[in-house]
C-alpha cells in the first residue's frame, strides 16, 4: 500500500529529479565546497605544467631537506625537490588511479549486478555468491594480492583498486535493479518487444544511475586511499613518482627533522578524499527522497 | 534458532572453498617460483627442478589445489619458503597480536562514536552535532597510516610519552589502537546518529512521550535499544576494514600481527605464508560476521520469530 502511494506522489511531483537534485544540493553549503575543492584539484592536475614552480624530478644538491620558504613554500625533500611542485604533480596519479579505477569497477560490477538482478533465479545466485567471497577478503589485501601478480605500475594499481571494489558495485546496482524490474514501464517494455539488452542498458540502469553515481563519488575517494596505501607499503607506485602515499613513504626516514616531507603529501590526501566524500554525502541527500521532505 | 545457526553454517563451508580457490589462483599466478625461492638466486637449473619435482609443483594445478584444500582441514598450510617452518606456527604467533589490535580499536571506535552518535542526535544541528559530523568526515578521510605517523610524532617523538614500535606492553598498544580506530569511530557515530534519528521519530517514541515518560528514558531505554541493532552489523563489517588497515598500521609501527608479517612475505616472495595469511584473514572475518549475524538475530525480535517457526 504504501509503496504505491510513494509511487503516485513521485509522479505528480516528477518534472526533472536531476534538477531537482541540483537544486538541493546548491543549498548544502558543505557539498558545495566540497565540490569546489575537488574542481580546484582537478584544475590542479590539468594545469600541473602551470602551476607548479618546478619540475617534478628537479633535484638540487644545495638545497636538500630545507624546511618551507617563500621559495619552496612546502619545502624540499631529500634530493632537493619541491615539495609543492611534487605534490601537484601528485594530483595527477591519485585523480588518475580513483577516477579509473571506479570506471572499471562499475562497469564490470554493474554488469554483474544488473544481470544478476534482472534475471535473478539461479544466475543471481551464481553471480552474487561470487561476489559474497570477494567480499570476504578484506579489499585492500585482494588488491595487494593482485598487483602482485601483475607487478606495481599506474595501470596495474588501477585494475588491482579496481576489481576489489567491484562486489560493492554489484551490491548496489542489484539492489536498485530489483526495486525498478517490477515497474510498469519495464512492464510495457517486455510488452512491446524490447530486448533484454536494450531495457537493461535503457529502462532500468537509467532509473538506478543515483545510488551508483553517489557510490561512485565515495568510490573514488576510497580508491585514492588504497593506491595511497599500496604505494606506501611500497607495494604501488613506486618513487621517484609523486604518488602522495610513496612520498609519504620515503619522507618516514626523515620523520625527526624534516616533518615537512610527511605532513603535505598527506595533508593532500585528506584534503582530496574529504572533499570527494562530502561532495559525495551530499549528492546522497540530494538524490534521497526521503530527506527532501 | 539452532535451525537459522546451522543453515549459516553450511553456508560458510562454499565461501571458505570460494576463497581458497581464488587465493590459491593468485598465489599461482604471482611471479616467483617457489624452489628458487627456497634455494636463491645462485642454485642450478638442475637442484630447482629436483625439488619442484619434491615438492609435487610439476604436478597438475588441480592436483595442487585438492593437496592444498586437503591440507588445510588438517591445518597444515605448508611450510614457509624462507626458514622452513610451519606456516601455521607462524600464522598463530602473529594472529593473537593482530586480534588484540582490531579488538581494541573497535572497543575505542564504539567508546568514541556510539556517544558522539548519540549526542549528536538528541541535539540535531547543534554545535556538537556539527563536531561530530565533521569529526566522522575528517576521520574517515584520513588514511590510517598517516594518522600513524602523526601519532608518533606528537606523542613519541615530541612529547616521548609513548613507545613508537613492537608491542612489549599494553603502553604499546595505545598509539596503533587510536590510528586503527579512529576511523572506524567515524563511521560508528554516523551510524548511530542517523539510526538514532530514525528511531526517533517512530510511532512508539512519540507514544512514550505522550505518556510522559521522561526524555531520558525515551532516549536511552527505548530509541537506542533500537537504533543499536543496525549497528551491530556495521561492526561486522567493519572489521573487515579493520583487518585490511592493520596491514598498514602494523607496518608502521612494528607491530608483530598478521598484516605485517603478510607485507615481510610478499617482500620476500614467500608465498606459502601469504596464501594462508590472507586464507586464515578471510576465515577470521566470514566467522566473526557469522557470530555478528547471530547477535543481530538475537537482538532484533524479528528474525528470531522468523525461524522459531
Amino acid at each position: 500500500m504504501k509503496k504505491r502511494k510513494e509511487v503516485v506522489e513521485t509522479k505528480l511531483k516528477a518534472r526533472n529529479p536531476w534538477a531537482e537534485a541540483w537544486r538541493s544540493l546548491r543549498r548544502n553549503g558543505m557539498a558545495m565546497t566540497g565540490m569546489v575543492i575537488l574542481i580546484l584539484f582537478i584544475l590542479c592536475a590539468i594545469f600541473a605544467d602551470v602551476i607548479a614552480p618546478y619540475p617534478m624530478d628537479l633535484q638540487n644538491d644545495q638545497h636538500l631537506l630545507e624546511s618551507p620558504s617563500a621559495q619552496h613554500i612546502f619545502g624540499t625533500d631529500e634530493y632537493g625537490r619541491d615539495i609543492f611542485s611534487r605534490i601537484v604533480y601528485g594530483s595527477r596519479i591519485s585523480l588518475t588511479v580513483g577516477f579509473i579505477a571506479v570506471v572499471f569497477s562499475v562497469i564490470t560490477g554493474g554488469l554483474c549486478g544488473a544481470t544478476a538482478g534482472y534475471f535473478g533465479g539461479k544466475l543471481d545466485n551464481v553471480i552474487m555468491r561470487f561476489m559474497d567471497i570477494l567480499l570476504a577478503v578484506p579489499s585492500i589485501l585482494l588488491a595487494i594480492a593482485i598487483v602482485n601478480i601483475l607487478g606495481s605500475n599506474l595501470v596495474n594499481v588501477m585494475i588491482a583498486v579496481g576489481i576489489s571494489s567491484i562486489p560493492t558495485y554489484a551490491r548496489v546496482v542489484r539492489a536498485s535493479v530489483i526495486s525498478v524490474r517490477d515497474q510498469e514501464f519495464v512492464e510495457s517494455a517486455v510488452a512491446i518487444g524490447d530486448s533484454v539488452p536494450s531495457i537493461i542498458l535503457r529502462n532500468i540502469i537509467p532509473n538506478c544511475l543515483a545510488p551508483i553515481i553517489v557510490q561512485a563519488t565515495l568510490g573514488v575517494a576510497w580508491a585514492i586511499l588504497s593506491c595511497s596505501g599500496l604505494s606506501f607499503l611500497g607495494l604501488g607506485l613506486q618513487p621517484p613518482s609523486p604518488e602522495w602515499g610513496a612520498m609519504l613513504s620515503s619522507g618516514r626516514q626523515y620523520i625527526y627533522d624534516s616533518v615537512w616531507m610527511t605532513i603535505f603529501p598527506g595533508g593532500a590526501i585528506v584534503l582530496l578524499v574529504l572533499s570527494l566524500n562530502v561532495f559525495g554525502d551530499g549528492l546522497r541527500d540530494a538524490f534521497d527522497p526521503k530527506l527532501k521532505k | 534458532m539452532v535451525r537459522y545457526i546451522l543453515k549459516r553454517l553450511l553456508m560458510l563451508i562454499p565461501i571458505l572453498i570460494g576463497v581458497i580457490l581464488i587465493v590459491f589462483i593468485l598465489m599461482q599466478l604471482s611471479p616467483g617460483d617457489a624452489a628458487q625461492t627456497i634455494l636463491g638466486p645462485q642454485a642450478s637449473e638442475e637442484a630447482i627442478n629436483n625439488l619442484r619435482e619434491e615438492l609435487g609443483l610439476n604436478d597438475p594445478m588441480l592436483i595442487q589445489f585438492g593437496r592444498y584444500v586437503a591440507g588445510i582441514f588438517r591445518l597444515d598450510f605448508g611450510e614457509s619458503l624462507k626458514d622452513g617452518q610451519p606456516v601455521l606456527n607462524k600464522l598463530m604467533a602473529a594472529m593473537p597480536n593482530t586480534i588484540i589490535l582490531t579488538l581494541a580499536a573497535i572497543a575505542l571506535a564504539l567508546l568514541v562514536g556510539v556517544p558522539l552518535g548519540i549526542v549528536s542526535a538528541t541535539h540535531q544541528y547543534s554545535i556538537l552535532d556539527k563536531f561530530a559530523t565533521i569529526f566522522a568526515l575528517i576521520s574517515f578521510s584520513t588514511p590510517n597510516f598517516w594518522l600513524s605517523i602523526l601519532l608518533i610524532l606528537a606523542f613519541a617523538v615530541g612529547l616521548g610519552w609513548l613507545p613508537v614500535s613492537g608491542f612489549y606492553g599494553a603502553e604499546y598498544l595505545i598509539l596503533p589502537m587510536i590510528a586503527l580506530g579512529t576511523q572506524t569511530a567515524g563511521v560508528f557515530a554516523r551510524m548511530t546518529r542517523s539510526s538514532m534519528l530514525e528511531a526517533m521519530s517512530q510511532d512508539y517514541i512519540r507514544t512514550l512521550r505522550a505518556k510522559g515518560l521522561g526524555e531520558r528514558a525515551v532516549v536511552y531505554k527505548h530509541a537506542l535499544k533500537n537504533a543499536l541493532i543496525p549497528i551491530i552489523t556495521v561492526i561486522g563489517l567493519q572489521l573487515g576494514s579493520l583487518l585490511g588497515g592493520a596491514l598498514l598500521t602494523e607496518t608502521v609501527f612494528s607491530w608483530p600481527g598478521i598484516g605485517r608479517l603478510m607485507i615481510e612475505s610478499i617482500r620476500a616472495k614467500d608465498t606459502n605464508v601469504v596464501q594462508g595469511g590472507v586464507i586464515m584473514t578471510a576465515t577470521l572475518f566470514i566467522v566473526i560476521n557469522l557470530i555478528v549475524d547471530i547477535l543481530y538475530a538475537y537482538a532484533d525480535p524479528r528474525v528470531k520469530a522468523e525461524y522459531k517457526k
